[in-house]
């Protein structure tokens, strides 16, 4: 018998094996994940000059704390800061006053509308925003919105009602009808039971839905790069990129804008986080 | 005050005709079961009772009131469900108080109410938890509770004992029936389980493919099923139903199966035999008016009796069920007791001819009908 049969034959040695093999394989996807952020933490810890060293230093430099302090009084970081709160913020909501009631019609109710506006939501998240850039453009060129959060907001909920919709409607569905109907017999109108019964019910699966969707929003490059073209409109992503632009790019102060544009994405996903695979697993 | 009507019933999906024209009356404080195999429109017709859904067509009337269109918050019902619906965010008080709250019209205490409701299905101390910490007999309990907590004029239940282990679903049956008689509640009780039909009732109504086939009391769907099917679904094991000619020979009647011949000269046979295409008869018996020679205590002949062999015997307890074999012919026994007979025995069988049923064989309806199976199933 080869080794490999014997070893085979033996349960707990197998077990052990696939949890060295899962710690290994863990080590090495957190590494990847997590490596730019170290670097970024890294470099907006360096002077100008340490940063673009070659070969590059990764450890015993001269810790510039101030470059934080920087970042902030001598560019538009908190203005970016601010409209990326604001964006995110109504946004989310506005696709949840959207979106969950949307979600509760389709799964609730069988109609071929229902069909119809559950292929719509699916062809949304096929089709890839860069396409539809040009029109989107010109529809609020044409509105004279062009660097207003409004239409940031606009373009953003357009995108992010369907992935309510979506995430949504999967924990509608794993609920029993019967939850329904019985809030029905006991009483309630069926918009009595949506609000009383249903939505505190899928609770784990609405606040998955929020905190995903306001931290796309938050993330979100390409919609704000669009439609934003100063200070006004723009947030971190954009704000940070354009920093970038210059000749001389002060990589240590970016990527403290950068580390500073984590904060409030950790803060949301800190007090959702039970909510948010909780709701992932439940469809 | 609790009396239910359904008029002409019909409800159609599309092209699939869930329950076909069904009607039937209610007396207030009466305990209809809804029997029927899965798919026969049993829960359909409930829900449409519940208000639910909505017929096609006919009418539902509770109270005297036409109710066929009105939602369910504004009959006067109360539902049970198979998963029992509890609604797990609220605690189980919340969940008993749920409809005081929501059909808004409650003057007394309300907490006075849930409290005293909750003792008497002892679950008074579970009070402040959550459906998930309680076990499946407690929530049973909550769900009712739920239920009786307004009092309505109809309650409706849809197979609430079948998540329940045997047991439990006895003990829970005799509380249901214990609470349907002391609140004096008009109740629709449906289930697939013929058994509960047998044991629950007042009436009972039989459904297949969306028709009801019989409503009458259990002792009358026992012993004078309408049809075929009613035969075959109430009681068990099933009824032994097979072709059988039928001939009339020295002022006696012989039935003729496959595998036996049965004689008899009482006078109802002839009766019965009036006008009967002699060779579109089923003959049916049940498996427990079939008896072993030495288990009789009255006087029997040779004209009912017949000798088969004994292919399986299943001991269950109380009762033995003797498959056995005529000429090809199989058929089910059911004697109390045990026996000493074994496999591959030969054994002489007694019929008991009060017993006979007799269907058409094209219809598959009884022959003899009683006026009462007839009026009721209209």
């Amino acid at each position: 018998m080869g080794l490999w049969e014997r070893i085979n034959q033996n349960q707990a040695l197998i077990n052990q094996l696939h949890r060295a093999v899962a710690i290994v394989v863990l080590g090495l996807v957190l590494i990847w994940l997590f490596f730019p952020i170290l670097w970024a933490l890294e470099t907006s810890l360096k002077t100008r000059a340490a940063t673009v060293a070659s070969p590059p230093i990764y450890w015993g430099f001269d810790v510039q704390w101030q470059n934080f302090i920087l970042v902030w009084t001598e560019t538009a970081l908190p203005t970016y800061i601010f409209n990326g709160l604001f964006i995110a913020t109504v946004t989310t909501i506005l696709s949840l006053i959207l979106g969950v009631p949307h979600a509760y019609a389709i799964s609730m109710y069988q109609s071929r509308l229902g069909d119809a506006s559950l292929l719509l939501v699916t062809i949304t998240r096929i089709v890839p925003p860069i396409t539809i850039l040009v029109p989107i453009y010109f529809i609020f060129s044409s509105l004279n919105l062009i660097n207003t959060k409004v239409a940031i907001i606009i373009a953003q909920t357009a995108f992010l009602e369907p992935f309510v919709v979506w995430i949504v409607k999967g924990s509608f569905d794993s609920k029993s009808r019967s939850l329904i109907d019985s809030a029905r017999t006991d009483g309630c109108t069926k918009f009595q039971a949506f609000y009383k019964i249903m939505i505190p019910v899928s609770l784990p699966g609405i606040l998955s839905a929020t905190t995903i969707a306001w931290l796309l929003s938050w993330t979100t490059f390409l919609s704000v790069f669009l439609l934003a073209t100063g200070p006004q409109a723009q947030t971190v992503p954009v704000g940070v990129f354009e920093l970038a632009q210059d000749t001389f790019t002060p990589w240590n102060l970016i990527s403290a804008a950068a580390i500073i544009g984590i904060i409030p994405s950790l803060a949301i996903v800190t007090v959702f986080q039970k909510y948010i695979i909780r709701g992932l697993v439940e469809q | 005050m609790g009396k239910l009507e359904l008029k002409n019933i019909t409800k159609r999906f599309g092209d699939i005709v869930a329950v076909n024209n069904i009607s039937f009356e209610l007396d207030d404080g009466d305990l209809l079961v809804l029997v029927g195999p899965s798919g026969c429109g049993k829960s359909t017709t409930l829900r449409m009772i519940a208000g639910l859904e909505t017929p096609t067509e006919g009418q539902v009337l509770i109270g005297g009131e036409d109710v066929t269109n009105v939602t369910p918050k504004y009959r006067d019902i109360a539902m049970v469900y198979q998963d029992l619906a509890l609604y797990p965010h609220k605690t189980v008080r919340e969940n008993i108080e749920f409809p005081l709250e929501m059909r808004g019209n409650y003057q007394g205490d309300k907490e006075k109410k849930v409290r005293e409701i909750a003792n008497t299905l002892e679950i008074g101390e579970m009070l402040d938890r959550y459906p998930s910490e309680l076990s499946g007999g407690q929530q049973q309990r909550v769900a009712l509770g739920r239920a009786i907590i307004r009092d309505p004029s109809v309650f409706l239940m849809d197979e609430p004992l079948s998540s329940l282990d045997a047991k439990l679903r006895n003990t829970m049956r005799s509380e249901i029936l214990q609470i349907q008689q002391t609140l004096n509640e008009t109740m629709v009780y449906v289930t697939h389980d013929q058994e509960i039909g047998m044991t629950l009732g007042d009436k009972i109504a039989v459904m297949n493919d969306g028709e009801l086939q019989q409503l009458a009391e259990p002792k009358v769907i026992y012993n004078e099923p309408a049809n075929e099917f009613v035969a075959n679904f109430i009681g068990s094991p099933d009824m032994n139903i097979i072709d059988a000619d039928v001939r009339e020979s020295d002022g006696a009647v012989e039935f003729t199966t496959e595998g036996f011949t049965l004689r008899s000269s009482s006078i109802s046979f002839k009766d019965l035999i009036q006008g009967v295409d002699k060779n579109t008869v089923r003959l049916g018996i049940r498996p427990q008016d079939i008896y072993l020679p030495e288990n009789l205590t009255w006087e029997y002949n040779d004209d009912q009796t017949f000798t088969a062999d004994l292919t399986l015997i299943e001991d269950v307890g109380s009762v033995s069920n003797l498959h056995v074999e005529v000429n090809g012919l199989e058929l089910m026994v059911q004697i109390s007791g045990m026996t000493d007979l074994k496999a591959g025995d030969s054994v002489t069988l007694v019929v008991d001819m009060e017993k006979l049923h007799f269907f058409d064989k094209k219809t598959e309806k009884r022959f003899t009908d009683t006026p009462r199976a007839l009026a009721e199933a209209e």
